[in-house]
């Protein structure tokens, strides 16, 4: 099926009146990530929605559209002596999906992620409508911080059309330490953070399937088949990818009742990614 | 199920029920109780509980919130009531569900950087707990002595430092929660950053009306190898709002950046015999840390900046005790007010940076306008400003000017493209203001993630959003005068 793109915010929001399951996705850079199947569902492709809508480097904050690449936000924010501390080894994409799937990148402990500098949000719902959320200043504490729940939600429970970023000034030092391994490309990848007094077992245990290791925030990327695991530690979350749906795997109990019920209230008619989150 | 429209139940009533569920010791009723938790640190609205519980575990306060549903009860948590907002009012009466017996420490994480404590410990004391080990948990309110982990959790606090270190959100890694029904619920608490959806992001901030916290696995961050402290003053507000400017948009990004006008100098002075400069009408207070070179650079750089904005002198501290000292006019500058007038009300709103100035001249015509005693304090690196009105609220006329005044400024954020709360939240004080900020669909987004935890209206009701169900009629009831 051809991926409908639209050119507008109000596009977005019509194609979404439509009954019928949703696809979405940015530019398809994470598609080796996702767990749910397009069958049955149409394609909607936001690199159409790419525009720089405000650059305000003196209040430290940037207005984009979700579409817009991670590449088109870094170049538009070096002019103005900015940047994003982001370092994605895991493939960058369109902003929206970046913060959509919130995969761990080499400056996270220093910077920080996604979930520190999403400051707001436009989501376009399930229903076509329009909703904002957060602000366009560093601090704020009015309302619920419903942003947190769009960032790694992986497209779940609304459409991330605009996202208002925090912005640091350069020089922010961009240089990652990770330690690196065999190449990313060696087979589908396993991706573990554990707790950081279990950080170096984890890493021994990959050995020579290990590609890169972040001292940092404890995470560790290795190539294995699907059918492989490395062992796991307590307090340990694992992401692995190129294994359906072995992705995106929520063990916990109570957190899969509570994302249905969020599910239940955000996208009743289950329109959104369906089978995003696999079986919860 | 209570009628809630039938005459309440005696104090026996509540004394002899909730004593069964804890212990007759642990619940406090009849009228000077109820006093005393009527409003917290924001005393312009009251509203008496009918009884207070004070339990001491998770699975206590669980007991109580069930028993809360199971007679349609409301119930409000509350730490130690130095809230801004009116978040720990018990706004349609009901039961105060106080933290202030669940103040241990349950597990120090070394090695993972981490510390499981309950939500009754004041902040500090965490801080202290791990201080030999070379760390500290970094938001640090105002309040920080006494104000409670559950309090910082529920309202997200801020402090001076969030400006490098980030806000409460940004140090909690997992919670467990007395959800509406009474069940307890855990969130996170791995490794950061696990699949699934952000629940603790969402709860973080949610002031008390999704749960009551009761225990929270919270990040240590390490203590910092150097602090440069400098103290510069001014002759003009906008020489210090340019340096702020200058600096922030140079690269540095200090530990805190906090500025306080000639009200607060004054109060400081007289309460602690503090001099500057003849003629200095603003303070910049300036820190910079992390590896010793580097700092010392930044704070060089702040201290040239300054200079060059005609500062007229700069201060800098030598050791602890000369950092400690000038912390004061910002730690304890509206503590001092108290010397000005019987009553202060800390207003808070966020403005993007660069309109600091306007929004400060802004701040000063209300001031006059109401015939009010204004001193300001503002965390000057985020545009977190706090102007601090003095008056006396034994006046129901002054209450209605400082009332006024401060919605005045509060529009005046909004329309900056600012924030009604940096730190304080929105509780009652501001729940009527939301729609300037928010459309219905923005709060019909709110409100749907409110009923991922929240379906009902015994959970701390009134908080937040605007118009809620049998809360109108109460409004009017709260405001009144103090003795």
């Amino acid at each position: 099926m051809v991926a409908f793109r639209p050119g507008s915010v109000g596009e977005l929001c019509e194609a979404l009146t439509e009954p019928g399951a949703c696809w979405i996705e940015g530019s398809g850079s994470s598609a080796s990530f996702r767990v749910g199947s397009t069958a049955g569902a149409r394609t909607v492709r936001l690199d159409g929605l790419s525009e720089i809508v405000d650059l305000d480097p003196a209040n430290q904050v940037a207005v984009v559209q979700a579409g817009a690449s991670l590449q088109k936000l870094q170049t538009a924010l070096e002019t103005v002596g900015h940047c994003l501390p982001y370092d994605p080894y895991l493939g960058a994409g369109t902003v929206g999906g970046a913060l959509s799937m919130n995969l761990p990148h080499g400056l996270e402990a220093k910077h920080g992620s996604w979930r520190d500098w999403v400051l707001g949000l436009t989501v376009a719902r399930p229903d076509g409508k329009l909703a904002r959320c957060g602000s366009r200043v560093v601090k704020n504490v009015a309302g619920y911080d419903v942003a947190k729940m769009f960032v790694g939600a992986r497209g779940w429970l609304g459409v991330v059309a605009e996202v208002i970023l925090r912005t640091f000034p350069r020089p922010h030092p961009p240089a990652a330490c990770l330690e690196q391994g065999a190449p990313l490309s060696a087979g589908p990848l396993w991706i573990q953070r554990t707790l950081p007094q279990d950080a170096i077992a984890a890493r021994e245990a990959a050995g020579d399937r290990l590609c890169l290791f972040d001292p940092g925030t404890f995470t560790l990327v290795a190539a294995l088949p699907c059918d492989e695991s490395l062992p796991r530690f307590d307090g340990d979350w694992v992401l692995r990818r190129g294994c359906g749906n072995q992705n995106a795997v929520v063990e916990e109990a109570m957190q899969r009742r509570l994302m249905l019920r969020a599910k239940a209230i955000f996208d009743p008619d289950g329109k959104l990614n369906p089978g995003e989150w696999g079986e919860l | 199920m209570l009628n809630m429209e039938a005459p309440r139940p005696t104090e026996g009533f509540f004394a002899r029920e909730l004593g069964a569920l804890l212990a007759p010791d642990r619940i406090r009723v009849g009228a000077a109780a109820a006093r005393a938790y009527e409003c917290d640190a924001y005393t312009v609205d009251r509203a008496e509980p009918w009884a207070i519980a004070l339990p001491e575990s998770t699975e206590e306060v669980a007991v109580l919130v069930r028993w809360c549903v199971r007679h349609g009860v409301p119930f409000t948590p509350r730490g130690a009531g130095t809230g801004l907002s009116g978040g720990a009012m018990a706004a349609r009466g009901g039961i105060i569900v106080s933290t202030k017996r669940m103040t241990q420490i349950l597990e120090v994480d070394l090695p993972n950087r981490r510390i499981l404590a309950q939500a009754g410990i004041a902040n500090k004391r965490l801080s202290d707990a791990v201080a030999a080990a070379g760390l500290h948990f970094a938001p640090d309110p105002s309040s920080q002595t006494v104000s409670t982990l559950g309090g910082n959790i529920a309202e997200n606090s801020g402090g001076p430092h969030t400006l490098k270190y980030g806000v409460t959100a940004q140090h909690i890694l997992g919670l467990t929660l007395v959800d509406p029904t009474g069940e307890v619920v855990h969130l996170g608490g791995d490794a950061t950053g696990g699949p699934g959806l952000d629940f603790v992001g969402l709860v973080v901030g949610a002031e008390g009306t999704l749960g009551i916290v009761t225990e929270a696995w919270v990040k240590l961050t390490p203590l910092p190898e150097a602090v440069h402290t400098l103290l510069a003053s001014f002759a003009e507000i906008d020489q210090a709002t340019a340096s702020v400017a200058e600096i922030v948009g140079s690269g540095i990004l200090p530990a805190a950046l906090e500025m306080m006008d000639e009200g607060i100098m004054r109060a400081v002075s007289q309460a602690f015999r503090l001099s500057y400069p003849e003629g200095a009408r603003a303070l910049l207070l300036i820190e910079c840390d992390g590896a010793p070179e580097a700092s010392a650079k930044e704070a060089a750089e702040a201290e040239r900046i300054c200079r060059a904005h005609r500062a007229l002198a700069v201060e800098i501290a030598e050791d602890e005790a000369a950092r400690q000292r000038l912390w004061i006019a910002r730690k304890k500058g509206i503590g001092a007010m108290g010397r000005l007038a019987p009553s202060i009300v800390t207003h808070d709103g966020v403005i993007p940076r660069s309109k600091l100035p306007e929004m400060l001249r802004f701040v000063y015509e209300v001031a006059e306008q109401h015939r009010l005693l204004v001193a300001n304090i503002f965390h000057a690196g985020d545009g977190n400003l706090h102007p601090c009105f003095g008056f006396d609220d034994r006046d129901p006329e002054q209450i209605r000017q400082v009332v006024e005044a401060g919605e005045k400024i509060l529009r005046k954020c909004v329309e900056l493209g600012g924030s009604l709360s940096g730190e304080h939240g929105v509780g009652v004080e501001k729940s009527e203001l939301m729609s300037l900020m928010f459309s219905p669909d923005d709060l019909c987004l709110q409100a749907d993630a409110k009923r991922i935890f929240n379906e009902g209206d015994l959970c701390n009701p009134c908080k937040v959003f605007p118009s809620q169900k049998g809360c109108i009629e109460h409004r009017a009831r709260w405001r009144g005068v103090a003795w």
